[in-house]
């Protein structure tokens, strides 16, 4: 019994490394500075950034695994070519969830309990890998407050 | 028997997929363009666009709606250089694609048509095209849809575009 335990905890933490694999792959490369490590988030840490305390984002986060988090450097930005790793995860399974194509670009695909996305304006672009239980509709607002004046210096500053 | 299934699952998928080429056709073609939002989204996102600070009963009908759905898309611009053209264009490849019109608005303002695609007794696609006199949009509402229901769906989002179809119910009455 402990032997299939055991296997059935690699095989998990096989898939959820693999799944976690191709934004890493993407993204590393396009950091804006190589020091600059990807923003790795779960509850307690996301409760931290939420500045002004909002009860309802610390509900939000509550079930939330872990939070991978990634800005893009400025020619990645430039050149516009922030999408296109998002169709390695639709080939094993994730769905459109929502698209958004204008000055701004927002785009979430997921499966079960993960989403992937990136989230773009002319100035910046972010992507990032979410597992964990939130309400579909309530992600744009945790990017959101990622991407808050307030917030984005916290996470990005450091590393400057 | 197996290949039966096959067969009508197959023309499920291609018959579905073939309505809402006609708004992916302008995505597609404007999708480079950022004087045009494009959006797509699944019904399981679309409480992001809702007005949920409604009633309980609002919140759960609109969920007893979104159920049935399978999503939306839009494509729409503030200022497009050949308004009439392109409304023009669109109604005509909504007509080719095989959908009828339900119901059409005129005013100083804007042209607005609303069709549908029904198959066995079901709507399966409403696509509304609207023109203006620098403006032009274009949604698409796919899945099973309940014209009545559709009414209380749009005044419950905060999508612009479907302002139109908040008196749908009474048109068809």
């Amino acid at each position: 019994m402990r032997k299939y335990l055991l296997l059935l905890l690699t095989f998990s933490t096989i898939t959820l490394y693999s799944q976690e694999s191709i934004i890493k792959e993407f993204a590393e490369p396009r950091r804006p500075t190589k020091w600059m490590n990807p923003i790795c988030l779960y509850p307690s840490t996301l409760r931290m950034i939420n500045i002004t305390q909002d009860p309802e984002l610390n509900k939000l986060v509550n079930d939330i695994e872990k939070v991978l988090l990634y800005t893009l450097d400025s020619a990645t930005i430039a050149s516009k070519e922030y999408t296109g790793w998002l169709k390695d995860y639709e080939s094993i399974g994730y769905e459109e969830y929502v698209t958004v194509l204008g000055k701004q670009e927002l785009r979430i695909i997921g499966r079960k309990e993960e989403y992937v996305g990136v989230m773009a304006t002319p100035e910046r672009a972010m992507v990032f890998y979410l597992r964990g239980e939130i309400p579909f509709g309530k992600i744009p607002t945790l990017l959101q407050t990622f991407q808050s004046d307030d917030v984005l210096p916290l996470i990005t500053d450091q590393f400057k | 028997m197996k290949k039966l299934v096959f067969v009508i699952t197959l023309l499920s998928i291609t018959s579905l997929a073939f309505g809402q080429q006609v708004v992916t056709k302008y995505m597609d073609k404007y999708e480079g363009d950022e004087t045009f939002t494009k959006v797509s989204v699944s019904s399981k996102m679309f409480s992001l666009f809702s007005e949920m600070e409604g009633s309980e009963e609002d919140e759960q009908l609109f969920y007893d709606i979104t159920s049935k759905l399978k999503g939306m898309k839009v494509v729409a611009s503030e200022k497009v250089s050949n308004p009439k053209a392109l409304f023009e264009g669109a109604i005509s490849d909504v007509n080719k694609a095989g959908f009828e019109e339900l119901m059409t608005v005129k005013d100083a303002e804007e042209n607005v048509k609303i069709s549908i695609r029904e198959k066995g007794g079901v709507i399966e696609e409403l696509i509304m095209v609207a023109g203006g006199k620098e403006k032009f949009a274009m949604v698409s509402i796919y899945g099973e849809i309940d014209l009545k229901q559709i009414s209380k769906l749009a005044s419950l989002m905060r999508v612009n575009q479907l302002k139109y179809l908040e008196n749908l119910d009474e048109a068809i009455d």
